[in-house]
């Protein structure tokens, strides 16, 4: 009676084994599922870049030769370019 | 009890199966690159420093009217709007235009013959175009809105669409070598900021390199943006940090080769923030180098504010051999976005009003 309840548990795992093997073998190798959007605009005769990833964002504002760079994590709060949403412009 | 053993060798062989499989699909950082932080990539070769007086010695480059290019003499062909990269080929000056939604292509006489590409989400279609690049057998064009690179012969016909976080402003954020097309990391990646794919036909990636300087989730992250120039006959990569003073050298296998410390005032007046985690508190930085760019000749270029420097290698050695401001018919400072070196011609790209400007390349290879 042990025998088959631990033949049909081994079975039971070899068939879990089998099936997420087989899910995990056939996704595709490169893991393409990027989430993310990048907003451009210009304000004050500056060039503005929001670019906002699943975990954080990058916002670039260049002028006149010099460009500065705020990073953070999680989501981008405010507005751009005197107003406007990220990721509609 | 051979049931048994025949299951067990079963499973086994699964287990074995799935383990190869877990392996070969890890993306291991190249080996050549050791280095997981800035002292490392400090201490891995020897440092040269060169210092630049931002205010001093720039010699002033006159560009005429006639050396604006980029016309077109027909009514209804393309004109140049917004351009965000070049590339030199087949005679021609391939031009990424972001507002035009394609490549034009220009003769070196600075007319504009023709446009690749339309705005759309499809093959050879565009959102906002950002920059072109080449190595030997491909043309690469990022566009950071449709989130991909495209990947096309040099007869231009499409072969491939890489799906890629991208900046949009920045300017060689991506670039190509024989053997490396070189992109922005995914953020999961905790140590590495450049992933690397086979630059020839199966386009597959090969790793990731360049450390990050500062962990997820710590700040000022701003640090871990980069520029990245490639020159694809030598196979050698420059790269900087955007808020560093250092130019990182690479050769044709990403090993490690030398480090320059430009050093200036400038970079003193800039007042970054050090390299160190700071939880919490969103900070910025400012950029040292607006441009970074790898000539054939082994020459480097960069541009701090509005001057284009150079600096030269012989014997190993590199030392500063130019300093040049480049004023429009206008009488204003160009502000360059980008530049190349073709048939002897220098080519610049105007960050503001889209004009592109061509000048004999000895202009600025004169001592």
């Amino acid at each position: 009676m042990e025998g088959i309840i631990k033949t049909k548990m081994l079975n039971f795992v070899a068939a879990l084994v089998i099936v997420f093997g087989g899910i995990y073998l056939f996704l595709p190798t490169n893991g393409y599922s990027i989430m993310s959007c990048t907003s451009t605009c210009s304000y004050g005769g500056c060039d503005v870049e929001l670019a906002q990833t699943q975990s954080n964002w990058v916002m670039a504002i260049s002028c006149d030769g010099t460009t500065t760079e705020y990073a953070g994590t999680g989501d981008y709060s405010g507005t751009i370019c005197g107003g406007a949403t990220p990721c509609s412009v | 009890m051979l049931k048994m053993i025949g299951m067990r060798n079963l499973y086994s062989f699964l287990l074995v199966i799935l383990f190869f499989s877990f392996c070969s699909r890890q993306k291991t950082a190249i080996k050549s690159s050791k280095a997981s932080s800035l002292d490392d990539l400090l201490k891995e070769t020897i440092i040269t420093n060169i210092s630049i007086n931002v205010n001093a010695n720039k010699k002033e480059v006159r560009l005429s009217k006639k050396s604006k290019i980029g016309y077109t003499n027909s009514s209804s062909g393309p004109v140049l709007s917004e351009p965000r990269g070049l590339i030199g080929l087949n005679d021609s000056i391939y031009i990424a235009d972001r507002e035009q939604h394609g490549i034009l292509v220009m003769d070196l006489k600075g007319e504009i013959q023709r446009k690749i590409g339309r705005m759309g989400k499809g093959p050879g279609e565009y959102v906002a175009l950002k920059d072109i690049f080449q190595n030997d057998n491909y043309v690469f064009t990022a566009d950071p809105k449709k989130g991909e690179i495209q990947i096309f012969d040099k007869q231009f016909d499409y072969l491939k669409a890489l799906p890629v976080v991208l900046m949009a402003v920045h300017h060689h954020v991506t670039d190509a070598t024989k053997q490396f097309l070189f992109t922005p990391a995914t953020y999961s990646n905790k140590k590495y900021l450049i992933d690397t794919y086979k630059a020839t036909s199966s386009f597959k990636k090969r790793g990731s390199f360049f450390p990050k300087l500062i962990p997820n989730g710590y700040q000022p992250m701003a640090y871990n943006r980069y520029l990245i120039s490639a020159d694809a006959h030598s196979g050698n990569v420059i790269i900087a940090y955007t808020g560093l003073p250092y130019l990182f050298l690479f050769d044709e296998n990403l090993t490690h080769q030398r480090t320059i410390n430009i050093q200036s005032e400038y970079y003193k007046k800039l007042n970054n923030p050090p390299v160190r985690p700071v939880q919490n508190k969103p900070m910025g930085i400012k950029w040292v180098f607006q441009n970074i760019y790898l000539a054939e000749d082994g020459s480097i270029f960069f541009t701090v504010r509005r001057t284009l420097y150079r600096l030269s290698s012989s014997n190993d050695k590199f030392r500063l051999s130019g300093k040049y401001q480049f004023l429009t018919d206008d009488g204003d400072t160009l502000n360059i976005r980008n530049m190349l070196i073709y048939h002897s011609n220098l080519y610049l790209s105007s960050a503001y009003d889209g004009f592109i400007y061509s000048i004999p390349a000895k202009r600025i290879y004169k001592n």
